[in-house]
């Protein structure tokens, strides 16, 4: 087996998460990493999975180290995984004090005071739930700010994070065509050019070209095991993700599955390695996506919800998604594209992108009226959920979504999908459901609220959303949020939020307390929309004091408190907005059990007040 | 050594809003940006590199957060041996009873005066709680008694040898009946941090802290966010930041006396001829009684704009003063730190004193700027 060759990608620093998304910026050698670290602080290198940030970091260390500074290295997981393993809650201060005990060589942070310059490189943020990459990321920028001697450079996946202008971002770019062909033939195709610029599988094709074709023949020959072994496996790391929400396994578990020999000869052969405190984990965490995939690639009754939030880490990252897709059998793409959208818009928005450069397999029809929605979400009175749509449309290559990209607002969208040609019939009955319009048209729109079909049951929400329901309807929504299944209160939910009747109000209230946790995301969301929309400022002092009495609960769910911070920023505000969302923050704030829950809702005051600018 | 991302500035001087910074950048001549880092410091200055004796840059924002972070970043760039957050605040005037009739006082800081704190208070996110008034805290570094003591006491009253700080205000002073004073003072006392001002002077939430501080004499948006970043930097026994907090007061925020309801607040500016009434007149009155009279937030704002040319040319000069102090004196070497010299190459006191546009001399402190 030859050593790996030096792939051509470039590092290039990048001014804001935008440039990071269309790769533009100055490109800088590796040996440069350390001292922009030091200058800056935090350089955050932000890249798809496999895209050489692993082997990016320890060409970088190297250098550092050469030229005289102090090095050590973090791996995020393992970080997390130490600290929740003691029982603690994963915050700054329990993070600080088990640095030592990851960190490679071991030190303490208290070290990074004794003035030596000192470079710490932190691998896996990626593969990190959000809320604890969040505060992996406030860790660090605690260090850099106390020790000005210390650079922390932190590998991650192309995801906006909540970070101060302090922080340096880079991206990598893929590996250059010339050496993707050079190195696995001048026959390769297009559509393998774009998943061999990742240098994670054009070095699996390097060395194996008759397993270069799919990303399961990458893994299967990497794994070197029987079929009915592999599914095995792939049932155990199904198994950890659902039940721990970790890509580190319980080693005993794997001996039972697979028995000694096999668990032995994974190691030695320098894909799975053991832990000090009884778990192992696969050498790349694409690895375990990929069995974790291919372990529901043909169970489509566990396309649901739950299993997705497991999958990807509750949405954290998309990959083992991605690898899903390709899995399942062809009559099942669309169908799975169908599930991912009823439970997450932007995974859905992921695999179109995906399937652009891998494989082209979902249908037209299905890619065309996806980017329309995401398009239409683009004027979401929620900033951040339009810029997430922005975000989600730019990486797409199609030519429609460059037309999507170029709308000025929702009638602009409306007019375009009338010009589209003539689809299938399921197009031509989502083409009528979105272009709804109350006066012509007869299509049931609040039956379709509850269909099967996810894209089909969230345009209804959206076209519901668009107009004033009538009493008869908002009745039926109403009901629906209080008595449907969780995916039906959760689009109940969604339409709700143009409302501007006090029982829908009183219902969206109720349902934050739903034990479905996507539907009180989705009450939050429409009870701060309706806020937002209320011509009474008295309504909207209502509507924050009745969220406030809910403060504390608000408080004790992270994602749910974060769904407030994110919801409370929207388009064209009233102007006493600040004032009056001031009344739910100052009770998130004093129901706040540390000072850095204090401190997030200052920090959204702040910013809604225009103080901070 | 101390050596922070971008280098080491003995002092560094925090400003918030845009016309605070050109007041104290003027004052400074401080036209001499740092690496292009947006850090500035006077072109004399440069001379002392590595070490700058001082830098001047402007927070982010005002209020607790982004003035946190700025401090936090000015701490992380260079290390500094002081903090000097300047800006413009409120004085607080506070009424005294006696046999159930009140006198607003007249001895507190009023509009042009300089504040320097010497506790902070923090008080705000306390009003909108149903359950009534609750205070958080955490862990904050006051500002440096041995600083205040050493740099901002001596200035309070004029010396023989030395100029007094307001000689080069080159502002008119109003001439707003309300404050009589003809020369600013300055003030040693207790800040409030809020984070934000009620329009309204008599805002029960307002008119709470102002009580429940009964003995400060200020109130600003910033203190806090630089205490705590004081607090946050001490990681270790060879680093011993410490921070001043110097106000100049452009407007006034009144005290009601407390368990009297209907009382009104003084208008802040009235007509010149009443220009020999006392500084803040005493009065019982209902409130209401001023119908027809501009609204008091139309009153505030107005003293707030008269004044605050003035409050800011105020703050630039005792801002230098108190620079220069600081950077005046060596510091002294010891383990790991080479120390740094004195540095007093900047344009002596006397003769900032003798350029003095007016051409006056501190001894001609009736004339000053009128």
């Amino acid at each position: 087996m030859s050593d790996a060759p030096e792939f051509e990608y470039e590092i290039r620093l990048c001014e804001n998460f935008e440039a990071a998304l269309d790769q533009v910026g100055e490109a800088v050698e590796v040996g440069k990493l350390a001292s922009i670290a030091l200058d800056a602080g935090r350089l955050l290198i932000q890249a798809p999975g496999g895209a050489g940030k692993t082997t990016t970091f320890a060409r970088a260390r190297k250098a550092a180290a050469e030229s005289g500074l102090r090095t050590l290295e973090v791996w995020a997981v393992d970080w997390v995984a130490t600290v929740a393993g003691r029982d603690f809650s994963v915050d700054i201060e329990t993070l600080d004090e088990t640095l030592e005990a990851v960190s490679r060589p071991a030190m303490s942070s208290k070290s990074f005071a004794d003035g030596v310059q000192t470079v710490l490189f932190v691998d896996g943020l990626n593969e990190l739930q959000t809320g604890y990459a969040g505060v992996l990321l406030d860790t660090v920028d605690r260090w850099a700010t106390r020790y000005p001697q210390l650079g922390v450079v932190l590998a991650d996946r192309l995801a906006r994070r909540t970070i101060s202008d302090s922080w340096q971002l880079a991206t990598i770019t893929p590996v250059p065509t010339w050496q993707i062909r050079e190195l696995v033939g001048s026959d390769v195709s297009e559509s393998q050019i774009g998943l061999l610029g990742n240098p994670f599988f054009l070095e699996r094709a390097r060395l194996d070209r008759v397993s270069a074709r799919t990303h399961r023949e990458f893994f299967v020959a990497q794994l070197h095991l029987e079929p009915e072994v592999l599914l095995k496996l792939a049932a155990v790391v199904d198994a950890e993700y659902n039940e721990r929400a970790d890509r580190l396994m319980q080693t005993e578990s794997l001996i039972e599955a697979l028995g000694d020999d096999v668990v032995n000869g994974l190691i030695d052969a320098g894909v799975l390695f053991k832990r000090n405190d009884e778990t192992s984990f696969l050498r790349h965490h694409l690895l375990s996506d990929f069995l974790a995939a291919l372990h529901l690639a043909d169970r489509p009754l566990r396309w649901t919800p739950g299993d997705f939030d497991a999958l990807t880490f509750k949405a954290a990252s998309f990959d083992a998604l991605a690898f899903l897709l390709e899995e399942v059998s062809e009559e099942n793409v669309d169908t799975l594209i169908r599930r991912v959208y009823d439970w997450n818009f932007y995974g859905a928005a992921y695999l179109l992108a995906h399937d652009d450069i891998a494989g082209g397999r979902i249908s037209d029809d299905i890619r065309t009226a996806l980017l329309v929605l995401l398009a239409e979400r683009r004027f979401d009175k929620l900033v951040t959920t339009a810029r997430q749509a922005s975000d989600a449309l730019a990486l797409q290559k199609s030519a429609i979504a460059e037309s999507l990209r170029s709308v000025q607002d929702v009638e602009a969208v409306l007019a375009l999908v009338r010009t589209l040609p003539l689809g299938t019939s399921w197009f031509e009955e989502w083409r009528a459901l979105f272009l709804y319009s109350p006066i012509k048209d007869r299509t049931p729109v609040l039956e379709v609220l509850r269909s099967a079909d996810g894209i089909l049951g969230w345009t209804s929400a959206n076209v519901l959303k668009r107009r004033q329901l009538d009493d008869t309807e908002s009745n039926d929504v109403i009901a629906l949020l209080q008595g449907g299944t969780p995916t039906e209160r959760w689009r109940a939910a969604h339409v709700l939020g143009r409302s501007q009747e006090p029982r829908s109000v009183n219902a969206l209230l109720s349902a934050i307390n739903d034990p479905y946790h996507w539907v009180c995301y989705g009450a939050i969301r429409s009870l701060i929309e309706i806020a937002s929309l209320a011509l009474a400022q008295s309504t909207r002092e209502e509507i924050f004091l009745r969220i406030a009495d809910m403060g504390a609960h608000i408080n004790s769910i992270p994602e749910l408190a974060r769904e407030v911070e994110r919801s409370l920023k929207v388009d064209i505000s009233p102007p006493s907005w600040a004032e009056d969302a001031g009344l739910l923050l100052e009770c998130l704030w004093a129901a706040s059990k540390s000072v850095e829950e204090q401190d997030r809702w200052r920090r959204v005051s702040a910013d809604l007040r225009g103080i901070a600018a | 050594m101390l050596a922070g991302r971008k280098g080491h500035a003995r002092v560094v001087v925090l400003a918030v809003l845009e016309h605070e910074f050109d007041a104290v950048r003027n004052a400074l001549g401080a036209d001499y940006e740092v690496n292009f880092g947006g850090a500035l410091t006077a072109t004399q200055v440069i001379v002392a590199k590595p070490t700058l004796p001082f830098v001047l840059i402007r927070s982010q924002g005002r209020s607790l957060a982004p003035t946190n972070a700025s401090a936090r970043k000015a701490i992380e760039d260079w290390q500094p041996e002081v903090i000097l957050l300047v800006g413009i605040a409120g004085g607080i005037v506070r009424a005294t009873e006696e046999d159930g009739s009140f006198t607003w006082g007249s001895d507190g800081p009023l509009p042009g005066d300089i504040i320097v704190s010497n506790y902070v208070h923090y008080a705000e996110f306390t009003k909108n709680i149903p359950s009534g008034t609750k205070l958080r805290y955490f862990p904050v570094d006051q500002p440096s008694s041995t600083l205040v003591q050493e740099h901002a006491d001596p200035l309070r009253k004029p010396v023989a040898n030395i100029p007094p700080w307001y000689a080069t205000i080159q502002q008119s002073r109003p001439r707003s009946i309300g404050f009589a004073r003809e020369l600013p003072e300055v003030f040693i006392g207790e800040m409030i941090h809020v984070e934000g001002l009620a329009g309204d002077p008599q805002n029960a939430h307002q008119q709470w802290y102002l009580t429940w501080f009964d003995h400060a004499i200020g109130v600003d948006m910033e203190s806090i966010g630089v205490a705590r970043a004081l607090h946050d930097a001490r990681t270790n026994v060879h680093y011993n930041p410490t921070w001043l907090c110097v106000r100049s007061v452009s407007d006034l925020v009144f005290a009601l006396p407390t368990g009297i309801g209907g009382v009104s607040i003084p208008n802040c500016s009235r007509d010149a001829n009443a220009n020999k009434q006392p500084v803040v007149e005493a009065g019982v009155a209902e409130v209401g009684g001023d119908e027809g009279a501009p609204s008091k937030d139309d009153e505030n704002t107005r003293a707030r704009r008269e004044w605050t040319p003035y409050a800011v040319d105020a703050l630039g000069c005792f801002t230098r003063r108190i620079v220069e102090r600081l950077v005046s004196q060596p510091r002294e070497a010891r383990s790991g730190d080479p120390g740094t010299d004195a540095f007093n190459g900047w344009v002596s006191v006397a003769k900032v004193s003798s350029d003095t546009p007016s051409g006056q001399n501190w001894e001609d402190k009736g004339e000053v700027n009128q």
